[in-house]
């Protein structure tokens, strides 16, 4: 047995298959992919990749090294064409669950890697003769399997026959026939795929599993490794769970955190460059013959009145000074008080606790991406604190947290964390039933006189007057009546602050 | 240098591989396709904007089974589809057939629930027996059926409707115009709160005969059951008999 595996890996070494890695990278003009690792095999005649999660067997060696180009050709196009990013994997992820009757993750999985192996080997057909062989050659070897061909597999190969009218096992069964439908506007429009990949699903559900559309979903940012730190672009229009299982498809792990995360990253902040004049015009005064002829404001005048008399019916622009000077360099630190009472009403899609979630999510990685520390408090009856820190990561867990209870906001944690920052912008998000307001309200003073306090109210303005007015001396209020608000003002307000005409002097 | 000389130039030592064939133009696979797009309750010009020019691909459309859950798009593919058709249309007897029809011919040999809903223009002709909701508010057209359950011709503002055999319960409710012609009976509260149009029974009437009704006319040949025109503050009613506690303005024809 030994000698045997002794023979293949001679096998495997005289077939040099790093020159036929880079003689298929040569093919697909040097795509930017690293080697494949070979790795330590549990079984003998396996050699596997455990970079590329592929494994090469005795069989596959003793078809010859086109057969392993084909291989290699298939995995680069893969990387280069479908599903290449993870976005994409994300997309036909969540289109082969919307196509399931019963959306199960190995299911959906299998999908996946099925419609991008029949985009990939189309395409590679399409490309070359010399490619075409390759792919048949792959294709046939499948078709050779007789009695272990499962029901999935003879449809695929049916369609494939007809689909690219090569030699492979026909199947009479209607299911062909809507999948050479669903591919009859090719494979190059990627704006289809989606809805090819959830039609495909419909169609083959009952059918699966089978041999094909085995392993894991193969996309670039999964191979580099950096797929956990990559937001994923579909996540905005879907709810928790929903993500959780698209992230399961793709093999990665998808948290409460990092779906905000993925959320808030399609926020844009737009800056504004720091050009702020001190003097600035304001409102009309009366121009004098004493004063400059070049600063009579004509038009304004004769709209006031049909006679030009001087000192009476003659106004110019005065220019008013103000206090508001550049900012400088420094940014001020960020602290968020987020209300995760009973009344946000929870982390699901479209709720009070889901927007401001994403608002405070896009302000803290806006703050520490301008070098700012970021500090979060999360409060209900009881409350978390993450402290003034340079891990964002902290910070956010506390933020996720959904605590269901009271309100009860905690003013003394936050008026000794504004005072270990002098000046940082405050951001505290609620719905105003603070129960606790008045017996606070000192502690929250103080802190509003320590840092700048901005409070978004997700609440209609003009209830109760006196609570308006209280608050309002506290600093900037905004009263947000349509939730889909909240966000836009939240970015907008932090905006400003770090990058745009801030109201915080840090002279 | 150009994008093709260029790619002859990275490519010359291939010979390209076999075209695939690929059809031109935005093509629906299926009606789970369209309803992804459209939703399940969509309007008949979201659905009109999407559906294939081709004939063969809508006829692929309304060849499957839209079962409960699209049966709405259904409909409205099959009114298209008569639209589009010279001859009669003869699709499958299903819910929603000829959904906000305009013009063209739709035969059936039976029909389910909500059949010519919505017509404004065309005909609809069913051999056998209608579900309920038939030619519920029309606008236009024509509709015959060998008979009809309940809620006939609701709401009907224009068009005719006939009923050769006999008609359920509540036909005609709320109708502000249009003709209806029944040849057999029809059962209770027919032509309640009628507003306007005609109501014309060859049979019996069931009990209830124009409740509540303001305008329009009803006729019934045969004898109408008792309450005929019960409150009513309008329109007329003819019965050949009628039972006891109706209207003091109910006609009796000769």
């Amino acid at each position: 047995m030994q000698q045997a595996d002794l023979g293949l890996r001679r096998l495997l070494m005289s077939l040099n298959w790093s020159d036929v890695w880079q003689r298929s990278r040569e093919n697909w003009h040097w795509p930017i992919l690293p080697l494949p690792r070979p790795g330590a095999s549990e079984k003998s005649g396996e050699f596997p990749f455990g970079n590329y999660q592929i494994t090469i067997t005795s069989e596959m060696l003793a078809q010859g090294p086109l057969y392993i180009e084909n291989l290699f050709d298939h995995l680069i196009v893969h990387y280069i064409f479908c599903p290449r990013s993870l976005g994409e994997a994300g997309h036909l992820a969540q289109a082969a669950l919307d196509g399931l009757k019963k959306p199960d993750i190995s299911t959906a999985r299998y999908l996946v890697n099925l419609f991008s192996d029949i985009v990939v080997d189309s395409f590679r057909l399409e490309r070359s003769e010399e490619d075409e062989r390759k792919v048949l050659m792959g294709w046939r070897r499948l078709s050779m399997q007789g009695e272990r061909l499962m029901p999935l597999d003879r449809v695929v190969l049916g369609f494939l026959k007809d689909y690219w009218r090569a030699a492979l096992p026909s199947c009479s069964r209607p299911e062909v026939d809507h999948l050479a439908r669903l591919f009859s506007p090719g494979i190059r429009d990627k704006s289809l795929w989606p809805r090819q990949c959830r039609q495909m699903a419909r169609i083959l559900e009952p059918f699966l599993p089978g041999i094909l559309g085995r392993g894991q979903i193969r996309c670039l940012e999964i191979l580099n490794g950096n797929a956990d730190v990559l937001p994923l672009s579909s996540a905005a229009n879907q709810d928790i769970a929903r993500y959780e299982k698209v992230m399961a498809v793709l093999g990665l792990k998808g948290d409460l955190a990092r779906w905000y995360r993925d959320q808030s990253y399609s926020i844009v902040i737009r800056e504004t460059p720091r050009a702020r004049s001190e003097s600035y015009p304001s409102s009309p005064v009366k121009w004098r013959l004493t004063d400059p002829f070049s600063e009579l404001d004509v038009s304004y005048s004769l709209s006031l009145a049909p006679w030009l008399i001087p000192g009476v019916t003659t106004f110019k622009r005065s220019e008013e000074t103000g206090r508001l000077a550049p900012a400088g360099e420094a940014v001020p630190d960020l602290l968020v008080v987020l209300d995760s009472s009973r009344s946000m009403e929870g982390p699901t899609w479209g709720t009070k606790t889901h927007r401001a979630t994403i608002a405070a999510f896009k302000a803290c990685s806006f703050a520490y991406s301008k070098g700012a520390q970021v500090a979060a408090i999360n409060f209900s009856e009881k409350y978390l604190v993450a402290p003034w820190t340079r891990d964002l990561g902290s910070v956010e867990n506390v933020l996720v947290e959904f605590f269901s209870t009271r309100t009860h906001i905690p003013g003394k944690a936050i008026r000794e964390m504004a005072e270990e920052r002098p000046g940082c912008l405050i951001l505290c998000i609620t719905d105003t039933h603070i129960q606790n307001l008045y017996q606070e309200w000192e502690e929250i003073r103080r802190a509003a006189q320590a840092g700048h306090f901005v409070l978004f109210c997700i609440d209609q303005a003009y209830k109760d007057r006196h609570v308006e007015e209280a608050l309002s001396s506290l600093g900037q209020v905004y009263y947000i009546n349509r939730l889909e608000d909240l966000v836009t003002m939240v970015v907008d307000v932090t905006g400003k602050a770090y990058c745009g005409e801030s109201f915080i002097s840090l002279q | 240098m150009k994008l093709s000389s260029f790619m002859d130039s990275a490519y010359q030592k291939k010979r390209p591989g076999k075209r695939l064939k690929t059809r031109e133009g935005d093509m629906i696979f299926s009606l789970e396709d369209l309803a992804d797009r459209v939703g399940n309750k969509p309007s008949r010009e979201a659905v009109e904007e999407l559906v294939p020019e081709d004939n063969n691909q809508l006829d692929l459309l309304i060849s499957s089974d839209p079962k409960k859950k699209y049966s709405m798009i259904w409909g409205y593919l099959t009114s298209l589809a008569a639209e589009r058709s010279s001859a009669p249309l003869k699709p499958p007897s299903r819910d929603y057939v000829g959904l906000e029809l305009r013009h063209g011919t739709i035969i059936l040999p039976e029909a389910g629930d909500h059949v010519g809903e919505r017509m404004r223009g065309g005909r609809i002709v069913v051999k056998g027996k209608a579900g309920d909701h038939l030619g519920q508010e029309m606008q236009g057209g024509r509709i015959i059926a060998r008979g009809c359950r309940d809620y006939g011709f609701r709401s009907m503002r224009e068009g005719f409707g006939v009923i050769l055999g006999d008609a359920g319960k509540f036909l005609g409710i709320g109708n502000c115009g249009g003709r209806i012609t029944v040849m057999g009976s029809c059962k209770e509260r027919a032509g309640w709160l009628m507003r306007s149009g005609s109501l014309n029974v060859s049979g019996d009437a069931g009990e209830y005969l124009g409740l509540l009704m303001s305008g329009g006319r009803i006729q019934v040949k045969g004898i109408a059951g008792r309450r005929a025109g019960w409150r009513k503050r309008g329109g007329s009613i003819a019965a050949g008999g009628f039972g006891p506690e109706a209207a003091v303005d109910v006609i009796e024809l000769e």
